[in-house]
């Protein structure tokens, strides 16, 4: 019997999760654009870092790019998914209830991320800041995501695997292995944990993750729910079949060797760098395949595309797409990558695929489903239109500034004088930005108002339909045996295979994955153990805890390229071999402000009494200066209690602090911090003493010590080499 | 001494990147014909799959 003679059967598909992640990528959405605005604004009002822990740039920007990527596009990749994953499969979900705890789970953790990060508990690592508990959580969630996704496809009465359904797959295989890779880390107490790699090895498993999180998070499910819907929206089949497998097979395999060209001229071995690049530049051949076909698919339909507002959203994100996965590739040469890396250029491109690509597909997607789940017409054509023109505006009001910024920034700070000195301090060039700034920070906010516009325009939409909870459905279930009719290529059988799907792309991502890391993994045993590099002392780690907690990163690197301008401006090029005791790398990816691989020494070396007043006010020592205020370190304890398990947890992660250290290290940290304060207290009156005065236990103490011992190991060793 | 030293130690490094170029070209190179011999047919009736 094949399956078209077997009797059809009566079932419904489940719009109630669907309805429930597209309320939720509303919600986060707003939340995400709103803190995204915030600060933007923060970088050209600096008052409104409001003195608070809380609402700091450090804690808030991390809050943003989360919100923006886990709850707003996450939500939308469930919604898009759940919706078309039924259809395509002509089953209902698997498991109502799995569905259900899929939702609340996913909730859960933003809400647990969101409050976390706010209150600064962060591992430091970008785009994977949420500690190890919440990183439980998102494994348990993704795994009863999976268990429902493929006990879907496994009970589908549609023998094909369309397309859509194979980018969902290796969605799901790609980001549980990344999310497991890159998370392993030592907890120190419930919410403290150490990243398992250190230095070289934490930057390149901590970009091949955070690469691969915009190519199987951000790009293929999205990617997925292209095939699916523009078909659906513009009532046409896809452009070419052929070409999404090609494009399918070519993009994950290569997407994954990628995530070296984030660490271009770093200490990354210059083998993997080209490797980065060489994948780089091979993407955008798939990626330009799939954007062509999505944009095909149009073809004789293009007068529609002026009517409908669902498409105009979809055709501008498609060519979003287009855009930054041409620009992407140009960032991956080194000579480009020489101007785009720390500076705004990169921010430019990430927006033009977050606005673009992912935002502009999820409106489209938004006022297409709600109102065919409500039966009904979207409120107001006129308002999605206004939404449209509002938000592409915003998306170039956004973009174009900050490529502008990212070409001053790299212009000013590689110019020298014709005696040869820099012709600019940093400093100058932050005040340079201020116009950009602002102007972005208008761009975000007209994005954000379109997406509250829609907002009240589906809800206007919703009250005025019915909503179908349970829509009903018809069709053949699939015979048992599959009688094949004519001769069958390979990939029809594998169209067929959800498992053998599964495991052929795991083994391709895994094959990018394995090939990378594992040599430079190997190198640990013969890593360049720089003498002079020694552990941290108690009370440094301690400072580099509350460095990480307040999302220094976010502003400044630690990470000297092989430049003129750089090694004349901050100090010698950073080495592998300096990196090795840092659980996590703070290596950085945007200098907001300058770099301070080398704060503590050589031309950039200052005196404790500076870091003290910088901190507690910025512009008392670099008038102009954006940079929050950082008050409560003045009056914040160090948790000494905690120090001990600190320096155990290190010396399991390979860090050689000698057996029993441990029992030693707080009074080592006093008599440090004791030093500190001494040394301050000889210029007391200078000092912007807090309320409390200045005490060995207060964390600027810590963060002081941290801050003078950055680069001071292989200064001390270069001194030598010179002196001899 | 240059990070890169170190590296060379590792015997047959340079597989690494022959490998990956190799791997992906076969890879590329059987979908590519694969695709190409499909049946059109068979094609045509799976990409109507969304609007069925």
């Amino acid at each position: 019997m094949t399956d078209s003679q077997l009797q059809t059967e009566k079932f419904s598909y489940d719009n109630k999760i669907v309805k429930w992640f597209a309320y939720a990528t509303a919600l986060w959405g707003a939340v995400g654009m709103l803190v995204g605005v915030v600060v933007a604004l923060q970088l050209v009002f600096p008052a409104l870092n409001f003195n608070l822990p809380q609402t700091t740039y450090g804690r808030l920007r991390p809050l943003h790019t989360n919100a923006v990527i886990f709850a707003f596009v996450g939500n939308g990749i469930f919604m898009g998914l759940y919706y078309s994953l039924q259809r395509l499969c002509k089953a209902r979900m698997w498991s109502d209830k799995l569905s259900r705890i899929h939702f609340w789970g996913w909730q859960f953790i933003i809400v647990a991320a969101a409050i976390t990060l706010l209150w600064g508990f962060t591992t430091g690592k970008e785009y994977a800041e949420l500690e190890w508990p919440i990183d439980i959580a998102i494994t348990l969630v993704w795994v009863v995501f999976g268990i429902n996704m493929f006990g879907t496809i496994f009970t589908r009465r549609e023998r094909h695997l369309y397309v859509a359904i194979w980018f969902y797959i290796a969605t799901w295989v790609t980001v549980a292995m990344l999310h497991i890779v890159n998370s392993v880390e030592l907890p120190v107490s419930f919410l403290k944990s150490y990243s398992w790699y250190a230095g070289v090895q934490d930057a390149l498993v901590q970009w091949w993750y955070g690469h691969n999180a915009v190519a199987f998070f951000l790009t293929t499910p999205y990617l997925g729910m292209m095939y699916y819907f523009i078909p659906k929206a513009a009532n046409r089949p896809v452009y070419s079949y052929r070409l999404s497998i090609i494009h399918f097979w070519a993009l994950i395999f290569i997407y994954i060797w990628a995530g070296p060209h984030h660490l271009l001229y770093t200490s990354l071995p210059d083998w993997a760098q080209s490797l980065g690049t060489v994948f780089s530049v091979m993407l955008i051949a798939p990626s330009w395949g799939g954007m062509i076909n999505g944009l095909l698919t149009l073809r004789g339909a293009w007068d529609r595309v002026r009517e409908d507002v669902v498409l105009k959203f979809m055709v501008v994100a498609v060519t979003a797409y287009g855009m930054a996965t041409f620009e992407g590739p140009m960032l991956s040469l080194k000579e480009v990558n020489a101007i785009s890396h720390f500076t705004d250029w990169t921010i430019a491109h990430v927006h033009v695929g977050a606005l673009g690509w992912n935002g502009f597909l999820t409106f489209g997607v938004l006022y297409w489903l709600v109102p065919r789940m409500w039966k009904t017409r979207l409120y107001s054509n006129k308002l999605a239109n206004w939404h449209f023109w509002v938000g592409t505006v915003g998306i170039v009001l956004y973009a174009v500034p900050m490529y502008w910024a990212g070409w001053r920034h790299n212009e000013m700070l590689t110019q020298f004088t014709e005696d040869g000195r820099l012709q600019y301090q940093f400093l100058e060039m932050v005040n340079g930005m201020q116009f950009f700034y602002a102007m972005r920070a208008l761009g975000g906010t007209l994005f954000l108002i379109g997406a509250l516009v829609m907002v009240y325009n589906l809800w206007k939409t919703v009250k005025s339909g019915n909503f179908v909870s349970d829509e009903a459905a018809e069709a053949a279930p699939l015979a048992r045996r599959y009688a094949i009719e004519g001769r069958e290529h390979w990939h029809r059988w594998i169209e067929r295979k959800p498992v053998q799907m599964l495991i052929g792309s795991l083994v391709l991502v895994a094959i990018g994955g394995i090939l990378e890391l594992i040599p430079t993994f190997l190198i640990k045993t013969n890593i360049p153990t720089i003498a002079s590099v020694k552990p941290y002392t108690p009370l440094e780690l301690e400072g580099r805890d509350i460095y990480i907690r307040e999302g220094c990163y976010t502003c400044h690197s630690q990470m000297v390229r092989p430049f003129r301008a750089e090694t004349e401006r901050y100090g010698d090029y950073s080495k592998a071999g300096e990196f090795v005791y840092d659980h996590p790398f703070q290596w950085g990816s945007k200098r907001t402000g300058p770099d301070l691989a080398r704060e503590g020494v050589g031309v950039n070396k200052k005196g404790n009494n500076w870091h003290y007043n910088h901190m507690a006010q910025p512009t008392s020592t670099s008038p102009g200066s954006i940079m929050p205020a950082y008050p409560w370190l003045l009056s914040h304890k160090v948790d000494t209690a905690m120090t001990p398990k600190k320096i155990a947890a290190m010396r399991t992660l390979g860090v050689p602090y000698e057996a029993g250290y441990e029992k030693r290290a707080v009074a080592d940290m006093r008599a440090q911090a004791d030093s500190i304060v001494t040394d301050l207290l000889k210029d007391k009156q200078q000092l912007l003493l807090g309320k409390d005065g200045v005490k060995h236990d207060h964390e600027i103490i810590a963060l002081i010590a941290y801050l003078q011992r950055l680069g001071a190991d292989t200064y001390v060793e270069s001194q030598k080499t010179a002196s001899k | 001494m240059k990070f890169i030293t170190y590296l060379e130690s590792i015997s047959g490094i340079s597989i690494y990147p022959l490998m990956s170029l190799v791997i992906f070209a076969s890879v590329f190179t059987y979908v590519l014909v694969s695709v190409i011999r499909a049946d059109r047919k068979t094609i045509t009736d799976i990409k109507r799959i969304p609007l069925d």
